[in-house]
């Protein structure tokens, strides 16, 4: 097996990308697909903790029950998230977030 | 007894009329002139009870003092007390109120008419004057320094009113202003000499302020102040009567002062408020008595006021300038009475100069009114126009002259006896020329308004002799002027139930019987026709001689007709120095005091947040960039809190 740090190096490479994708995407579908891949790489990091301590924590299960719940609550936001969206785009006829600011001062 | 304890009636009564008058004067009939001369005439009568009361108990051994009040306000170390107390100094001066505020308002009906129309704001008028007399005579029988200087600033303001009650006149404004201002000064230190002596006695009453004083000097007792100190609070006290009492160099505003309607200047300015300070005084002096170098001052400034007012006089042409500069002359000769200690000697000139000194006003009045001119350069030969006038104001002339019977002989006579005896020769001889001085400059006014032939044929077709309400005043006090002098001696005194003269009834420290000094009468009866025959040799007729004596020293003359510049030094001190530190400090209080520190956080908040609202921008990227950085500026925290 690979030394721990490789995966958690793995799991924030892709939750940097994630953050990127956040902050950088223009369409709104594009950000909440960032936002999935963030969720993604939290669940890695969760289970390779739980593979990795199970000898030393007495046969842990608890990141890869983590890894369920990450997976309900994703589909739950993505269910609003999108409603919000379709909602959105049924408004202003477009998924752009930079044309969504007229909530200024 | 009872009056004597119940002696604050008399200052109530015009001070309830004052407030119906300022509620309710400009709807009564006749503006309420009938109601503030009932309330002083009431005052007037119930006057002689007191005066009977305090007799009773000065006869009967029992003292004659009094002590009424009640504490108005009190907490730790301080107490606020009203409180009356009637002795024989006070009962001098409630007569001298009461009498002459009444005469004065009387007179008044008829010189606050035009051709039978009254003034505007006559009503206005008599409720001042109802407040002044109320102030006055709470003034006189307060028994604590705290009401008196109430009293003190209620009579300054009444003052003020009446001088500037001709408004519509610039002259007018500025003199009362300047009245204020200057008797401000003065009050000044009358109230740090105050507060002084409550620091040193814990107390604001008189009595137990004097006993303080006394303590360690003339008894027994462990000294309360030191010798400093205490002189420092007299002489701070002393500021406060030299102020009102016009001496010098406070006796700028009364000159002045003459812009107020001629009974005010009768009332105010000659026979009440300026007498406030040799009142004050006068109570005070076992005060001043104990204070090391205090009457020595006393005497100094009241015979530098003495001779500077009297030379002054001489070349007045307003006739009421005249007269004002008197006043303040003849109250330095008061006070140099009570600088040589006798307290009973000033109080009785105060009360012959009060009589004849308001006759004089109100006869000058009297020619005002009826010929419409106050200067005396256009006046002359009203004799026989006005006769009545003439005659009771020539009573009042001889009078300050100090021509015998008349009262003003006996009381000055007894100044120069005191001053005589106590005081060195150099004063002496200064005192006389002072005398010479206020004889001359009164025959000079004599002669220019009423004898030789008129300047201004006008003026004398106009001239008629007054109305009754003018004239009666001017009898009465013309017949007191006449008579009271007599209160010196025994016999008259013990005629009408007085231990006896004035010495006996008032007096500091011990009674003292009356004594007949020939060589001093003769020496002021000398000095007095000195003067007189000096103005005739001077000014009879055509004035020539006068002239020629005014162009043999024309630097002399042209200091003296300016006052010795006295105005002009105190407005440029007052341009070069008070404005300027005015304006520097309303500086300061504008921009350091308004601008920065209370527009200052106010305009701190609207700009700032008026900055940080604009990070609302409504995009959804700069409100997820936010979140990412803050996240990691936590986590950077957390990291550098745990390392």
């Amino acid at each position: 097996m690979p030394p721990l740090e490789n995966v958690l190096v793995v799991s924030a490479i892709l939750f940097s990308i994630g953050v990127y994708g956040v902050l950088t995407r223009r369409n709104a579908v594009n950000i909440l697909m960032s936002v999935e891949l963030m969720l993604n790489a939290v669940s890695i990091n969760m289970v390779a903790f739980a593979v990795y301590g199970r000898v030393a924590f007495d046969n842990t299960f608890t990141g890869i029950i983590f890894a369920f719940f990450i997976v309900v609550v994703a589909a739950a936001e993505v269910a609003l998230a999108l409603g919000i969206v379709v909602r959105l785009f049924r408004n202003r006829a477009t998924a752009n977030v930079d044309e969504v600011n007229l909530l200024k001062w | 007894m009872y009056w004597l304890d119940h002696a604050y009636v008399i200052p109530a009564i015009p001070a309830i009329a004052f407030f119906v008058l300022f509620a309710l004067g400009k709807w009564l009939p006749r503006g309420g002139d009938w109601l503030s001369i009932i309330a002083i005439g009431t005052s007037f009568v119930l006057f002689f009870f007191v005066l009977e009361a305090h007799l009773d108990s000065v006869n009967a051994g029992l003292g004659g003092l009094s002590n009424v009040g009640f504490d108005w306000l009190e907490f730790e170390g301080f107490k606020l007390r009203i409180g009356f107390t009637v002795d024989s100094i006070a009962v001098v001066m409630l007569a001298v109120v009461t009498l002459v505020a009444l005469l004065v308002q009387v007179y008044s009906v008829s010189y606050m008419r035009h051709h039978g129309k009254p003034e505007p704001r006559y009503w206005w008028y008599f409720a001042v004057h109802s407040l002044f007399v109320a102030a006055m005579l709470a003034l006189v029988l307060a028994d604590n320094f705290l009401l008196l200087y109430v009293a003190w600033e209620g009579v300054g303001l009444c003052s003020f009113l009446l001088i500037g009650f001709y408004f519509e006149k610039q002259s007018a404004v500025e003199a009362a202003k300047k009245a204020f201002v200057t008797t401000r000064l003065g009050d000044v230190g009358l109230l740090i000499g105050i507060i002084l002596f409550w620091r040193a006695t814990g107390t604001f009453q008189i009595s137990e302020v004097i006993a303080a004083a006394q303590a360690g000097r003339t008894n027994e007792l462990a000294p309360v102040m030191s010798d400093g100190y205490l002189t420092l609070a007299t002489l701070m006290v002393f500021l406060g009567a030299m102020g009102k009492s016009a001496q010098f160099p406070f006796h700028v505003w009364l000159p002045d002062a003459m812009e107020g309607p001629t009974p005010v200047s009768a009332l105010i300015h000659a026979a009440t408020m300026v007498v406030a300070g040799v009142y004050l005084v006068a109570r005070l002096l076992p005060l001043f008595d104990v204070t090391p170098g205090a009457l020595q001052v006393v005497t100094g400034v009241g015979l530098t006021t003495a001779l500077f007012a009297g030379v002054l006089a001489v070349v007045q042409t307003d006739i009421k300038r005249v007269l004002a500069y008197s006043t303040v002359s003849q109250l330095g000769f008061m006070f140099v009475a009570l600088g040589t200690g006798a307290v009973g000697v000033a109080m009785f000139h105060l009360l012959t100069h009060a009589f004849f000194k308001a006759l004089l006003f109100l006869g000058s009045g009297s020619v005002i009114h009826m010929t419409g001119e106050q200067d005396a350069r256009k006046l002359g030969g009203l004799w026989w126009r006005m006769p009545v006038t003439a005659a009771t104001f020539t009573i009042g002339a001889l009078a300050l002259a100090g021509i015998p019977p008349l009262s003003g002989f006996f009381s000055k006579d007894e100044i120069f006896v005191v001053v005589n005896a106590g005081q060195s020769d150099v004063i002496l001889i200064l005192m006389g020329v002072a005398a010479f001085l206020s004889a001359m400059y009164m025959a000079r006014l004599v002669i220019i308004t009423f004898l030789g032939s008129p300047k201004d044929l006008a003026v004398i077709r106009r001239a008629r002799e007054a109305p009754p309400l003018m004239v009666a005043p001017l009898v009465i006090l013309a017949v007191l002027t006449l008579f009271v002098g007599f209160f010196a001696f025994d016999q008259v005194g013990d005629a009408f139930g007085f231990p006896g003269g004035i010495n006996n009834y008032v007096y500091f420290p011990l009674p003292e019987s009356f004594h007949f000094d020939d060589t001093i009468a003769a020496a002021t009866g000398v000095a007095s026709l000195a003067g007189l025959g000096a103005a005739f040799w001077l000014f009879w007729g055509k004035a020539e001689r006068a002239q020629r004596v005014a162009a043999f020293a024309p630097k002399a003359t042209a200091l003296v007709e300016n006052k010795f510049y006295m105005d002009d030094v105190y407005q440029a001190a007052i341009d070069r120095v008070v404005l300027p530190a005015g304006r520097a400090v309303a500086v300061f209080d504008r921009v350091v005091v308004n601008d920065t520190g209370i527009n200052g956080p106010g305009d701190f908040t609207r700009y700032g947040s008026t900055w940080l609202r604009r990070h609302v921008t409504g995009r959804i990227p700069d409100y997820a960039l936010f979140m990412v950085l803050g996240i990691v500026a936590a986590g950077a925290l957390g990291f550098l809190v745990r390392v």
